[in-house]
């Protein structure tokens, strides 16, 4: 009787800490979920000014006249931004990390 | 530094031709696209939902504050901008007040509806704390409440400018545009204002203790019209 009662708590204590442990593996791997978003996916701002910055520094221009206008991922965490600046549209591709692929001109805009 | 000011075209309403009659004359961006808006995740169904005024209400009033996600808190943010700067990101209704070391501390904002966002690189000019509200004439005219304070509405809680006003300067002149606090605090995160950034009390009181006339102050907003100076 006594085996049976020790038996059936150790499979109650196993099944809990499987939970726990289970609960533990999803929690750290999921994070927080959000429960508000954007219906725009931009680049985090901080990713956008990054290439405002660099592009100011490559291309020796106002960094006061250089800003990030429209921003799209392009897959892998990564993403475009463009920029305005005073000697015209940039392009700048920079990873979630911060590091920035390329900036170059941007291609001049076609009517469809 | 500080002082009891008035300002006539926050939380009231400006027609586009009054707008564009503006000194600070605006150029279509590149890249025009439409406006972002908040989504929520509705619990019920766990389907994205539009934030609308109808939405943030009924959230506010079942919770006593905006989403977790427009709550202040310190975030990581890799920038080459100096500390005392402030990043305003109109398309996920944050803002950013710049720390050391790589950090910030990030505000949820309510910002200008449908054809009122604007972006930009612009100044802090000057700084009020519980300022006058003037509405706008076309709002006196229509809206016997407001032409109540056609003269000057005091500043106090019931006040639309809400605790604080930061004013937003380009060249050296007015934008008319304000960060400033609100009678509306469920309005965080939507679309709503005539082109000024709403906070809450709270977090427009906390981010005036951290900025200084003269600090630089940068405008993103995706699809939205670009002061000249940029």
């Amino acid at each position: 009787m006594r085996m049976m009662e020790t038996n059936r708590w150790t499979r109650v204590t196993l099944f809990v800490a499987a939970g726990l442990a289970l609960a533990g593996c999803a929690a750290q791997s999921e994070g927080p979920k959000p429960t508000i978003r954007s219906s725009l996916e931009t680049a985090p701002a901080d990713l956008q000014l990054l290439c405002a910055s660099e592009a100011a520094t490559r291309f020796n221009l106002d960094s006061t006249r250089v800003l990030p206008v429209n921003s799209a991922p392009t897959g892998d965490g990564a993403f475009r931004v463009g920029l305005t600046t005073p000697n015209g549209p940039l392009n700048c591709d920079i990873s979630s990390d911060g590091t920035i692929a390329a900036i170059e001109a941007a291609p001049p805009a076609t009517a469809s | 530094m500080t002082s009891r000011k008035t300002s006539r075209f926050c939380a009231g309403t400006v027609s586009r031709r009054a707008m564009f009659a503006l000194p600070l004359l605006f150029l279509p961006s590149q890249g025009r696209s439409a406006v972002s808006e908040s989504l929520i995740l509705d619990p019920a169904t766990r389907k994205w939902v539009p934030y609308d005024s109808r939405q943030a209400i009924m959230y506010y009033r079942s919770h006593g504050r905006s989403p977790k996600e427009f709550q202040r808190q310190l975030v990581s943010f890799r920038t080459a901008e100096k500390p005392g700067t402030i990043i305003i990101d109109s398309n996920k209704h944050f803002l950013y007040s710049v720390l050391p070391d790589f950090q910030a501390v990030r505000y949820g904002i309510g910002v200008g509806r449908d054809g009122f966002g604007w972006a930009g690189i612009v100044k802090v000019g000057r700084l009020a704390e519980w300022p006058t509200w003037t509405p706008p004439a076309e709002m006196v005219a229509r809206d016997a409440r407001a032409a109540k304070w056609a003269g000057g509405m005091p500043g106090g809680p019931e006040n639309p400018l809400g605790a604080r006003a930061i004013y937003l300067y380009e060249g050296g002149r007015d934008t008319i545009y304000r960060i400033h606090g609100t009678n509306e605090p469920w309005s965080i995160g939507l679309n709503v204002s005539s082109g000024c950034i709403r906070m809450t009390n709270d977090d427009v009181t906390d981010l005036y203790a951290r900025v200084a006339v003269g600090a630089k102050v940068i405008v993103l907003n995706q699809g939205a019209a670009l002061f000249r100076g940029v």
